[in-house]
C-alpha cells in the first residue's frame, strides 16, 4: 500500500482499494501487472538526442525522416510531447527539458537538459547546425515563462530564430468565461488580420 | 450585497451554529475572549479566503477538531449565492453555489467586505510594511485580479533572491538567470505600482474630505508614495507614464542595483521596498501626528475605502468593525455612527458592550459568550 500511495495522484484510500484488488484478482493479474512493470524499468530510456522516454535509440520521432529537422520543439517533460503530436500540424521534432526552472525548489539551469540542447544546435550531423527555429512550448505559468525566457537568451548569440507558443483564449472558448488575466495576455498577443 | 444566513462549525472556539443576519447593523456584544472577533474572522475567511490575524488558514480550525467550515449565503441583487469555504489540516477546499472555483479568482468580487479592526488604527505610525500590508488589502478588494499579480510577484522576487545567493551556480549562468527574473520582475512590478497609484488617486481625495469631516480642524490630510529605483517622482501621484514605459525603468533600477544586490543577497528595488506616507499639513503623521489625529486618519481611510468600493461595485460592501468604538473617543465614534446611518452598507459590529455601538435604528444585538451565539433584546 505504502508503495502504490507513493505514485502521483493516489492518495491513501485509492492505494489500499489498489491493494485490495490485486490481492483479490487472479494471480495472472498481478503477474502481469509486475511484468510490465519490469519491462518498463528494463527498457525505456530517454533518447540521446531528443531526452523523450523511449524504447529505441534515438526515437522513433528523432528517426522518422519526414520530420523536419530544422525545427526544435522545446518541452517540460515526456507528457508534452504526447500532448503536442496528438494535436497534430507539429512536423519538427523535439526536446525534453525534463523540468522547468524554480530556484525556490532548487531547479537551476544545470538541472534541466538545456546543454543537449545547445550541442545539438552547434553539431548536427556535420559538424554545421541545420536547425533554424527553436519552438519554446513551456507552461503560461512564473516558472515557464522564466525558462523560455532564459533558454532564448542562451540560444540567441547561436543564430537561430527562438520562438515562444502563443497564449490566450482557448479554441472554441466562449469570451464572456475567460479570466482577466488571460484575456489581458490575449489582448497584449493580438495578431494583425 | 446583503449577507443573509452565515453558518460555521469547528472553527476557533465558536459553537456549531448558524446565523440569520439583520440587512443593517448587527452587534455583537460579549466580554474578551468570547469569540466576538473569531465570528467577524469567520466572516472575514468565507469573504477573502485568508485570515486578517493569522497567515495561515489552519489556525482558524477549533484546537481540539480537524476541519473548520464557514457557509455564508449573499444576496445581490436579488441573486443569492452560496459560498463555502472548509479548512483542514493541509487544505482548503472552496465552493461557489455547490460547485469547485476554478480559476480562484472567481470566488472574488460579488461578495466583499471591508475590515475595520483596532489594529489598523496604528498603521498611519506602523512599520512600511504594514503601511503596505494595508494598501494591498484595500487594492485587493477593489480589484480581485491584483491577487493573481501579488501572489506572481512574490514568487519572482524569491526566486531573484535565491539566483542572488546562489553560491554554486557559474556567474555566467547567474547573470542570464538574473537578466529573466529581473524581466519578469521588472513587469510584475510595473503592474503592482500601477494598481497602487491608482487606487490611491481613487481614494484620495475622498480621504482628505473625510479626515475634515471628523477632526474640523482645517490641518489638511494627504497621501504619498515614494517608489524605490526612481521609477517615480517623489511629488504625490504624478501622472504615470505607460505602463510600458514604467517596466523599462524598473529593468534600468534593477539592472543598476545588482552589483549591490549580490553583495546584499536581495533585491533592493521594487514594490516591496516602496513607501506610503500620511501625512499632516504636510508632515509626516507617524511623527507629528496626535494619537487621536492618526486613528481619525485610518478612520477617514476606512469610510473612503468604504465608498470607493460601493461607487465602483455599484453596491455597498459589508463592514465588519471589530471592537473599535472603545479605541475612539466619543467625537470620533459619533462620526463613525453618523457615516453609517448615511449609508446602506450592512454591519458587524463587535463591541465590548452594545452601549458603545451609537445606534438605535435598525439594529440587532447578539450575545457572544464562550462561543456561543445568542439573539438579545435591544439594549
Amino acid at each position: 500500500m505504502q508503495c502504490l500511495s507513493r505514485l502521483p495522484g493516489i492518495g491513501e484510500k485509492t492505494a489500499t482499494r489498489l491493494a485490495f484488488h490485486l490481492v483479490r484478482a487472479p494471480d495472472s493479474e498481478a503477474q502481469e501487472l509486475a511484468k510490465a512493470l519490469h519491462e518498463v524499468v528494463d527498457t525505456i530510456r530517454l533518447c540521446s538526442v531528443c531526452l523523450n522516454l523511449t524504447q529505441l535509440d534515438p526515437c522513433e520521432t528523432c528517426s522518422d525522416a519526414r520530420r523536419e529537422r530544422t525545427l526544435i520543439c522545446v518541452v517540460a517533460s515526456p507528457s508534452d510531447v504526447v500532448a503536442i503530436d496528438r494535436a497534430g500540424g507539429f512536423r519538427g521534432t523535439f526536446h525534453v527539458l525534463h523540468g522547468l526552472l524554480s530556484p525556490l525548489e532548487g531547479i537551476g539551469p544545470d538541472d534541466l537538459r538545456i546543454a543537449e540542447l545547445v550541442r545539438r544546435l552547434k553539431t548536427d550531423a556535420a559538424g554545421a547546425s541545420i536547425v533554424e527555429e527553436v519552438i519554446v512550448a513551456t507552461n503560461a505559468s512564473v516558472e515557464g515563462e522564466a525558462t523560455a525566457m532564459y533558454i532564448a537568451r542562451v540560444l540567441k548569440p547561436l543564430g537561430v530564430s527562438v520562438t515562444r507558443i502563443a497564449s490566450g483564449i482557448p479554441v472554441g472558448g466562449e469570451l464572456e468565461y475567460t479570466d482577466q488575466a488571460t484575456i489581458a495576455r490575449a489582448l497584449a498577443g493580438r495578431v494583425t488580420l | 450585497m446583503l449577507v443573509r444566513a452565515l453558518k460555521f462549525t469547528g472553527f476557533r472556539n465558536l459553537a456549531p451554529s448558524s446565523l440569520e443576519p439583520g440587512p443593517r447593523f448587527n452587534v455583537f456584544a460579549g466580554n474578551n475572549g468570547q469569540g466576538k472577533t473569531n465570528l467577524l474572522e469567520a466572516l472575514y475567511a468565507v469573504c477573502t479566503l485568508r485570515s486578517f490575524r493569522s497567515s495561515r488558514l489552519r489556525d482558524l480550525i477549533n484546537i481540539d477538531g480537524e476541519q473548520a467550515y464557514v457557509g455564508a449565503r449573499v444576496d445581490r441583487g436579488g441573486l443569492e449565492r452560496r459560498y463555502e469555504l472548509t479548512i483542514n489540516a493541509r487544505s482548503r477546499i472552496v465552493r461557489l453555489d455547490n460547485k469547485a472555483v476554478r480559476p480562484i479568482a472567481k470566488y472574488f468580487g460579488d461578495f466583499n467586505v471591508v475590515l475595520f479592526a483596532p489594529e489598523d488604527l496604528l498603521v498611519a505610525k506602523g512599520s512600511p510594511g504594514e503601511r503596505r500590508r494595508f494598501l494591498d488589502r484595500a487594492v485587493f478588494t477593489l480589484k480581485p485580479s491584483f491577487l493573481a499579480v501579488a501572489q506572481d510577484f512574490e514568487k519572482v522576487l524569491k526566486s531573484r533572491n535565491v539566483v542572488l545567493r546562489d553560491e554554486q551556480l557559474s556567474s555566467s549562468s547567474k547573470e542570464e538567470m538574473l537578466d529573466v527574473y529581473d524581466q519578469q520582475l521588472a513587469s510584475l512590478s510595473a503592474q503592482i505600482l500601477w494598481a497602487r497609484i491608482n487606487y490611491l488617486k481613487n481614494v484620495q481625495e475622498r480621504f482628505a474630505g473625510a479626515f475634515e469631516s471628523i477632526t474640523r480642524s482645517g490641518l489638511p490630510a494627504s497621501l504619498s508614495y515614494e517608489a524605490t529605483g526612481e521609477v517615480l517622482g517623489v511629488e504625490q501621484f504624478p501622472e504615470l507614464p505607460s505602463q510600458q514605459e514604467t517596466e523599462a525603468s524598473y529593468l534600468a533600477a534593477l539592472a543598476s542595483s545588482r552589483r549591490a544586490d549580490l553583495r546584499r543577497g536581495a533585491t533592493n528595488v521594487g514594490p516591496h521596498r516602496d513607501v506610503l506616507r500620511f501625512q499632516l499639513a504636510g508632515q509626516l503623521a507617524g511623527n507629528f501626528a496626535s494619537q487621536g489625529q492618526l486613528r481619525a486618519m485610518i478612520l477617514a481611510w476606512k469610510t473612503a475605502e468604504m465608498d470607493l468600493l460601493a461607487e465602483v461595485h455599484e453596491d455597498p460592501p459589508a463592514l465588519l468593525l471589530d471592537d473599535v468604538s472603545s479605541e475612539l473617543d466619543p467625537k470620533r465614534n459619533e462620526y463613525l455612527f453618523d457615516f453609517l446611518r448615511g449609508r446602506k452598507n450592512q454591519c458587524f459590529i463587535s463591541t465590548t458592550h452594545p452601549k458603545f455601538v451609537l445606534l438605535s435604528e435598525d439594529r440587532r444585538d447578539f450575545r457572544v459568550e464562550n462561543g456561543h451565539i445568542e439573539e438579545s433584546s435591544s439594549l
